[in-house]
């Protein structure tokens, strides 16, 4: 088992700087673990109990969280891209400002998860049980949430201040996006790049 | 008054105060079941209140042809180009820009001369 004294604080492990395989992280516990700024992309983390963990800024990009546990974990800054959360854990975690374009969470458990201001485009909600979850001023344009339970739910309203957004509203002559219907806006219920990610909008490289 | 009158009415009302009692103990008893059973009562209607169905529409899949479609892309962009095509897909769409700014900037020298002079 990996306690929180084996890692330094700043230290940041790359795939290929861990000696085992990766399939040798599945079912470890790592209960309020000091992982801040780890990089697990593409990593298998099945059954693996982070409960309490401090997981700031870590990147789960294509991992798979399956069965993983991340009760009361802060999980703020963290990338969860196109990782697979299929019965995760997510209970009182905190994933503030995290970002999960793609991300699959399936029949996760995600009640009172906090999931402010974050950025999960085309992502899959699917028999989540999101009670009690806070999506106060998150961005989820694309993404679907089919046979969620959705009781208690904190500032999910995006006709609300301090809403969700669902859909943008672009105007076909070009200019920003609004996040209310507005006559001769069109509705975008999808994200054009899927679950990719690129330079967006105003981070897009200029030509020299 | 004699004394024993006085004793027959003395035994008459603890008679009657002991059926008072009884009747009270029974209204008593019935009162607490009655509470009971408001609260009970009350208690349903708390539960009933907390399961009331939920206000708010969140945006889900109407087909399951479109899920299984979506689940099926993960990985690719809507026009089915993955990672390394948007990429190559950006640098063309890149290449080309820059090449029509050229063009343009050529254009305008043509025409104007070019700058400085």
């Amino acid at each position: 088992m990996i306690t929180s004294t084996k890692f330094s604080k700043n230290k940041v492990l790359r795939a290929n700087e861990y000696s085992p395989p990766y399939h040798a992280l599945r079912d470890l516990g790592l209960v309020g673990a000091q992982l801040e700024g780890m990089d697990f992309s593409g990593y298998s983390l099945r059954g693996v109990n982070f409960s309490n963990a401090n997981l700031r800024r870590v990147n789960f990009t294509e991992a798979d969280l399956t069965g993983a546990n991340f009760t009361r974990a802060d999980l703020s800054l963290s990338v969860l891209q196109r990782a697979n959360c299929t019965d995760t854990t997510f209970d009182g975690a905190d994933l503030t400002q995290s970002y999960g374009r793609g991300a699959l969470f399936y029949r996760a458990s995600m009640t009172y998860c906090m999931l402010r201001r974050v950025t999960y485009k085309n992502a899959f909600f699917l028999d989540c049980n999101l009670e009690g979850a806070d999506f106060a001023q998150g961005f989820f344009v694309g993404s679907k949430f089919n046979g969620c339970r959705k009781r208690y739910m904190k500032n999910a309203d995006p006709s609300k201040p301090g809403g969700p957004v669902y859909t943008w509203y672009l105007r076909p002559g070009g200019g920003p996006p609004r996040y209310e219907p507005a006559p001769q806006y069109i509705p975008y219920n999808v994200s054009v790049t899927g679950s990719l990610s690129v330079q967006e909008n105003a981070a897009r490289k200029k030509l020299t | 008054m004699e004394g024993n009158e006085l004793d027959e009415r003395v035994a008459k009302l603890q008679v009657a105060l002991s059926e008072v009692r009884k009747r009270w103990q029974a209204l008593g008893e019935e009162r607490d079941k009655l509470g009971q059973q408001e609260l009970f009562i009350l208690g349903q209607i708390k539960e009933r209140e907390f399961d009331k169905p939920d206000v708010v529409n969140l945006p889900i899949y109407d087909k399951k042809e479109d899920l299984e479609k979506a689940l099926g892309n993960r990985g690719k962009d809507l026009f089915g180009r993955d990672q390394e095509g948007l990429n190559e897909s950006r640098q063309e769409l890149m290449e080309k820009e820059a090449k029509g700014t050229v063009d343009y900037i050529n254009k305008v020298q043509q025409e104007q001369g070019p700058a400085g002079e």
